[in-house]
């Protein structure tokens, strides 16, 4: 049997006993969404937006596919946590406790490490920010997302929720009430930042939600990079995720957006990524799912404009006690667009990995074309696999392609391997490392670290 | 006498608008054999898919005449009834239809009212001159045929089919010894008063075995010098370097 | 029951999608069970009893998809079955208890659950064809001819122990409406050939359910030619209980006109060594529109099976649409199974160069559709030489008029 496959569980795995100053009553009510809103000063419009996006969720029924969310009571969540620590320029100035979680995660070095600056989030809320002066020469807007409400309302106010709106479904309304915390990234026309933004986030308290909102918008010609990753330590009662990102990538503009999802065990994580894009536009997602209990997750990518283009890479991990419901969504909706998607899964212990994709061209979408590639790997005998394709044409000069692969390591390789000095178990630690390497090395070097060490964990104990 | 007159040729690529005939002239009497030569990425492939109407390619101005014909509005099989033909550098592939019938129905179109019996035993024929592995005509078009097998079944389609004027895209392209000396020895004899025969090719090899009457280099879109046999072997030795400078002193 | 997809795994489930019923339906009543009831001796009787009152919970499915709401059924007409002559050939109505009992044991959901009871319980015709151990057939048996626009059948098809037969399920007769459900029993090295050629008037409406069960060592291999016109949802589900077994469909689909294609093809193995292989090839032309839904479902213990699935269409107009959900699921991690789908259109490379030896274009269109058919006809022929005549024109006819 699988033994826990965190190496570096003691990089994560603790809760830094912190005041907060403000943690909400347990459940979602409209007084609730009126508090969070009243406590974040929020200008009327949001508010309003805030008790639509509520009714809304009041309406709509749970999702019709997907992950059994019989167990989750919302009216265990706690949605809001205001730590003792008010928005901060300079790492120096934070109370020390909130430093030292911090440093725990490593994200000093991060900023060390010439990222851009990094916008933490410490449990719904921004306390951490630092803009490198350049961003600001450029005109790049890279702020928490309730500053940019009050500082950039026109801006918001354009793009807030119209790539997913509340009524999109239930997790997208409720997310809509009571999204707190995320970031704001705006970048002018024809500007290409050079170094990847990056935000880290992760949750604390027990039972509480974790709804950040993070919206991009990239202005004609410009390119952005943008790394998103989270981890979150154990807890007994359920954990809930509900974040949203959505990405605007304007005419002839390019957005790459990374994650890394290594949510604690015992987390629902329902997330909603979307993004819109305009002629001439690239969209790349490059998604590593690991973590959590239970996950819904398909980023989407609407193929608005002509000749925009989507891709598509991840990695999916179904370990002991995980069901991961994953994919992803490409609308072509105007002519000469292309996608590629290539997703992995590696499912072992037990865990269920199913893919769930759709592809839809419409029949606007003519002279198209995209290649789907899903491959996924058993390492042993108690997980399961599934592919779920839905593919639609609806003209008559796209090309379409879909292939999918399941099954487990070749015998045949693991006999090579070994016939030159490698353990069994390091062969099959290898040949995984080889299958998920395509994807993973488009992630930042610390992450494609901790996949990599995290496989060989893995592996072995699966052998054992 | 005139067979193929291509005046002042200006052709684009549809997709991208990109002029890639640059005013092309070339006249090509009855009996004759003509050699277009050019470096890579010049252009010449471009030019028999525009004689052949390719809809890819928009021709924005000049001419094209076949024995007095105006082809500009014909559309591809109307040209191939006026006697236009051409063999493709990388022959499609139609699974599901087999050679032989192919041809068969093929010649029907052209005008051919032979029976098929006569017609079968025609392509048996040409097979076997042609050393075409007499399997391959009952095999479905193209599909799973080595490149040299390829370039066989576009000659005995060739010299069935009988057309007036040929254009041959880079036949000798992968090609080894052997299969060039058989095709060579198929074009030798389907040369004659009554056809003329274009060569698009890159290296002067296939010259040696099939000596044409005229040389043209064609580069970056047009003809740029044009003389007899000897400018092959010229360029053999000197290569494309001379006229591509020319052109850019021009 | 043989359900069409299992949402199970572990301690985990997943959400099962909701099945919207259309209402106002006009739908069979108790005297139209009592009328199709009368032909019925006691076993068949008690099993059809216990099918009504399902049926009778159930509306019929509103689909995304395929839309059912326009149909109606056809009206309930009193029929005796002549007794058959052939010693292999049984009506359905004059099942024995132990009969009835095996035809229990492969029961099915079918496209919809509503639409097999339906089947089930209202035939007016119906066989139980039972090829005794080691016979070889020599000649396929055909089933299907009819002269009635509209049928509901209900067969039964047991392959005894290492016998050999084929069989060819065409109405040759455009039908208005049509429901058949299809059970084969295929025993220890049996070996099946079966052939499905559906007709379709254009505003019909056709529904086939088959499920195979095979046994140890047995060999299937199905072709389907789907009809040219109207809505037809044509469900197949292979069953792989025994190892070394194997199963084939070969689809073949052309939707051209108005019609309607909606195909699911399921190879489920739950024994070791087995292999399930569907390969579907189609055209959708005019405003014709197809699903191709093909499912790959290895279960624990097909260790060493190999699952796969490959779909090819091609849409030739505008109007035309096709969707593909091919689908893997696998819990068994010793398995190979891989599933290669393809939608597109059509490629004027290979037009230009049929162009180019006179072809105009409606005639290389032809061609190249003739050309995508042709491969799945010459093995068809192979299996049934006398059964495909006639084909290849009738696909012809129906492209480029």
């Amino acid at each position: 049997m699988s033994r826990e496959a965190f190496v570096d569980s003691s990089r994560f795995e603790f809760t830094s006993r912190t005041d907060y100053s403000y943690v909400s009553e347990k459940g979602f009510t409209e007084s609730l969404v009126r508090e969070i809103s009243g406590r974040k000063d929020e200008p009327g419009w949001m508010l309003q937006l805030r008790l639509n996006s509520f009714r809304a969720f009041s309406r709509i029924h749970d999702p019709s596919f997907g992950v059994d969310t019989g167990l989750l009571d919302l009216g265990e969540i706690v949605a809001y946590l205001k730590p003792n620590a008010s928005r901060e320029r300079a790492w120096e100035d934070l109370p020390v406790e909130i430093r030292e979680t911090f440093e725990k995660l490593g994200i000093p070095e991060a900023e060390r490490n010439s990222l851009s600056g990094a916008g933490a989030q410490y449990d719904s809320e921004v306390v951490y920010q630092n803009i490198k002066r350049e961003l600001e020469e450029l005109g790049v807007v890279f702020l928490d997302m309730e500053s940019a409400v009050k500082e950039y309302p026109e801006l918001v106010k354009k793009y807030f929720m119209k790539a997913v709106p509340a009524t999109d479904h239930k997790y997208s309304a409720l997310h809509g009430a009571v999204w707190s915390g995320g970031s704001f990234v705006y970048v002018p026309k024809n500007i290409k930042v050079k170094q990847p933004l990056q935000a880290y986030f992760r949750m604390n308290a027990a039972s509480s939600g974790q709804f950040e909102h993070t919206l991009i918008v990239a202005d004609e010609g410009s390119e952005l990079q943008f790394i998103e990753g989270c981890s979150a330590p154990r807890f007994n009662e359920l954990n809930l995720h509900v974040g949203m990102v959505e990405i605007f990538v304007l005419k002839g503009a390019r957005v790459r957006y990374s994650t890394i999802q290594n949510w604690s065990k015992n987390t629902y994580n329902l997330n909603t990524k979307r993004a819109i894009v305009e002629e001439d536009g690239t969209m790349e997602w490059i998604s590593g799912s690991l973590g959590s209990m239970k996950t819904m997750l398909y980023p989407t990518t609407v193929l608005k404009g002509r000749r925009a283009r989507a891709e598509h890479l991840g990695i999916t991990y179904a370990g002991p006690g995980q069901h991961m419901d994953t994919g992803s969504k490409v609308i072509h909706l105007a002519p000469e667009t292309s996608s590629i998607v290539d997703a992995r899964s590696i499912s072992t212990g037990g865990g269920w990995a199913f893919y769930r994709g759709l592809l839809d061209i419409s029949e606007r979408a003519v002279n198209s074309k995209s290649a789907v590639q899903c491959t996924a790997m058993m390492i042993d005998n108690d997980s399961r696999s599934d592919t779920l394709p839905i593919i639609s044409v609806d003209n008559s000069s796209s090309n379409i392609g879909h292939e999918a692969r399941i099954g487990r390591i070749s015998e045949e390789q693991i006999f090579y391997l070994m016939s030159r000095g490698l353990s069994e178990s390091e062969a099959k630690a290898m040949i995984v490392r080889g299958f998920v390497e395509p994807v993973a090395k488009q992630f930042p070097v610390e992450y494609a670290v901790e996949l990599n060490r995290l496989i060989n964990l893995e592996i072995e104990g699966s052998i054992g | 006498m005139s067979l193929l007159r291509v005046e002042n040729l200006h052709a684009v690529l549809k997709e991208s608008m990109e002029e890639i005939l640059k005013g092309v002239n070339v006249k090509v009497n009855s009996g004759e054999i003509h050699a277009i030569m050019g470096p890579n990425g010049s252009g010449k492939s471009t030019f028999a898919h525009v004689l052949m109407g390719n809809p890819k390619f928009k021709v924005t101005s000049g001419s094209i005449t076949l024995d007095g014909v105006d082809l500009g509005d014909l559309s591809t099989d109307e040209r191939a009834k006026q006697g236009m033909f051409m063999t493709f550098q990388h022959p499609q592939e139609i699974p599901g239809i087999r050679l032989r019938s192919f041809l068969i129905a093929a010649s029907g179109e052209l005008g051919n009212m032979e029976s098929p019996i006569m017609k079968s035993r025609k392509i048996d024929r040409l097979s076997i001159d042609n050393s075409f592995d007499k399997d391959l005509v009952d095999r479905y078009l193209n599909v799973g045929f080595s490149g040299g097998e390829k370039k066989k079944s576009e000659i005995v389609q060739m010299q069935f089919l009988k057309p007036k004027l040929v254009v041959l895209d880079e036949i000798d392209s992968g090609l080894d010894v052997d299969a060039l000396k058989v095709i060579s020895k198929s074009i030798n004899s389907f040369r004659s008063e009554r056809n003329g025969i274009i060569l698009i090719t890159h290296y002067e090899r296939l010259l040696e075995y099939v000596v044409p009457d005229y040389v043209h280099v064609y580069v970056d879109g047009s003809v740029v010098a044009s003389g007899g046999p000897d400018l092959a072997r010229e360029i053999q030795q000197s290569g494309y370097e001379r006229y591509a400078v020319s052109l850019r002193e021009v | 029951m043989e359900k069409s997809i299992n949402l199970k795994h572990g301690d985990k489930t997943m959400v099962r999608p909701s099945r919207k019923e259309i209402l106002d339906f006009k739908d069979y009543g108790d005297r139209d069970f009592l009328m199709a009831c009368e032909k019925f001796g006691p076993p068949m009787s008690v099993y059809v009893s216990d099918r009504y009152s399902e049926y009778k919970r159930l509306g019929f499915p509103d689909w995304k998809r395929t839309n059912l709401r326009g149909m109606s059924i056809p009206p309930m007409v009193s029929r005796f079955p002549r007794k058959s002559t052939d010693p292999y050939l049984k009506s359905m109505n004059w099942l024995s208890s132990d009969e009835v009992e095996l035809l229990d044991s492969l029961d099915f959901e079918g496209s919809d659950r509503k639409l097999l009871l339906l089947g089930d319980i209202f035939f007016d015709s119906g066989v139980i064809l039972s090829i005794p151990d080691g016979s070889v057939m020599k000649k396929p048996f055909l089933v299907g001819r009819s002269d009635s626009v509209e049928q509901i059948s209900n067969n039964l098809f047991i392959a005894g122990e290492h016998s050999e037969i084929q069989i060819v399920i065409d109405s040759k007769a455009s039908r208005n409406w049509f429901l058949q459900n299809n059970r084969f029993l295929l025993k220890r090295g049996s070996k099946v050939d079966v052939l499905f050629v559906n007709h379709l008037g254009s505003e019909g409406y056709g529904f086939v359910n088959n499920f195979y069960r095979l046994e140890e060592g047995a060999v299937l291999k199905v072709f389907e030619v789907s009809p040219f016109s109207g809505t037809m949802v044509s469900y197949h589900l292979g069953l792989s209980a025994g190892k070394n077994s194997s199963m084939d469909f070969e689809p073949l689909f052309l939707a051209a006109g108005n019609t309607n294609l909606d195909l699911q093809f399921i190879t489920r193995i739950m024994a070791e060594n087995c292999n399930g292989q569907i390969n579907g090839t189609g055209v959708a032309i005019d405003n014709g529109s197809v699903i191709f839904r093909g499912n790959v479902d290895m279960r624990r213990g097909a260790k060493n099976s190999t699952g796969s699935e490959h779909s090819s269409v091609t849409i030739l107009s505008d109007g035309a649409r096709a969707d593909a959900i091919p689908c893997l699921l696998v819990d068994e991690n010793e398995v190979n199974a891989s599933h290669a789908a393809t939608i597109g259109s059509l490629d004027e490379e290979r037009i230009f160069y049929l162009m180019s030896r006179g072809m105009t274009r409606e005639r290389a269109l032809k061609m190249i559709v003739r050309g995508t058919f042709e491969p799945v006809i010459e093995r068809m022929e192979l299996l049934f030489p006398e059964n495909c005549g006639g084909l290849r024109n009738a696909l012809d006819r129906r492209v480029g008029r």
